[in-house]
Formats: C-alpha cells, sequence, structure tokens
C-alpha cells in the first residue's frame, strides 16, 4: 500500500517537476511484469518507470533493506494512515523487505539532496522534494 | 556524496525488458530518481 501512496501522492505533482525542468523517474524491483502491471492499474504520470529486480540501483545508493523496517511499529502506525488514504495493496511484486529514497542528480552528476527512506511508510513529501529541486537549479 | 558515478552505469529494466542505464535519465536534464519497494 505505501508504494501506492507514494505514487498517487507524486504523480499529480508530475508537472511541477517538469516546470523545473526536471524529469521523474520511479524504479521499483519486481519482475517486468509486474512494471507493466503496476503501470496498467496506476497508470503514473512519470517521465519513465522502470524496474531493478538485482536492486544494485538500490544497494549502490544506500537505500535501507530490513524485515523490521517493512514490519515494526513504525511501519505498522504508517500503514494506518495509508489505510486510511484508501491505499489498498495488491500483493508483494518484489522484495518485501527493500525500502526506497530519493536522489535528485543534474546533469553533471553531482547529487545536490538524497532521501533515504527508514522504514515501509516513510518517504519524501512531494513538496519537500519540489523545494529541494527549486534550490538545485536555482 | 557529491556526485552519481556509481549509479551512472547500472540498468534499470523498462515495459518492454530492455535495460537502460541509469545515467542517461540525467545526461540532458536534472532528474528526480524515485526507487520505490515494489509494485504492490
Amino acid at each position: 500500500m505505501f508504494c501506492r501512496e507514494q505514487v498517487a501522492r507524486l504523480s499529480p505533482r508530475a508537472d511541477e517537476f517538469r516546470a523545473l525542468g526536471a524529469a521523474l523517474h520511479v524504479v521499483s524491483n519486481g519482475t517486468v511484469q509486474h512494471l507493466n502491471w503496476f503501470m496498467e492499474d496506476t497508470e503514473p504520470d512519470f517521465d519513465g518507470s522502470w524496474t531493478d529486480p538485482s536492486r544494485k540501483s538500490y544497494d549502490a545508493a544506500g537505500m535501507l533493506r530490513g524485515r523490521l523496517r517493512t514490519l515494526g511499529p513504525k511501519a505498522a502506525a504508517q500503514g494506518l494512515r495509508a489505510a486510511r488514504g484508501g491505499h489498498k495493496q495488491k500483493g508483494v511484486k518484489g522484495d518485501a523487505w527493500q525500502q526506497g529514497g530519493v536522489w535528485i542528480v543534474m546533469p553533471d552528476g553531482s547529487v545536490p539532496w538524497t532521501y533515504t527512506n527508514d522504514n515501509a511508510g516513510d518517504h519524501a513529501d512531494p513538496d519537500t522534494i519540489l523545494t529541494a529541486l527549486k534550490a538545485a537549479v536555482a | 556524496m557529491s556526485d552519481a558515478s556509481v549509479l551512472a552505469p547500472l540498468t534499470v529494466l523498462g515495459a518492454d525488458g530492455a535495460p537502460v542505464a541509469l545515467g542517461t535519465f540525467w545526461a540532458d536534464q536534472p532528474v528526480v530518481l524515485v526507487w520505490i519497494r515494489h509494485y504492490g
């Protein structure tokens, strides 16, 4: 449900990222079939939707992974928030213990801002990402 | 953390299953790269 919540919060804001000259790409870690299913089910307005079944990019970006990060008390509390928001999980299509995050990357390869999710229900607020992006492109 | 060189050569798969290097995403413009947990 958390991935759906995150996509539902980001997708309507995609034009705000584009207005700042940036592209919005989203990576998950299921199979290509999972990727296609999710795209058909959610129709996200991203510049790219991808999958990394190897999770090498997660590891390289320092994203966290762990059972307690998915099933611990913080995630449980945030699960109530997501459920109340109407975000229903439809199975686990990828690594259940893998957490995500965000990097802003500039054309010169510099990385002015990152966010590493602490647990399953933790993800960067779109307003926070946009504020960081505005500062990066200023 | 100062650069994305660690990520640039890594590949992700598109809807057609073809691999694409992450570095191509920011070759011409800034990119917001979001890793989500899984497709569920």
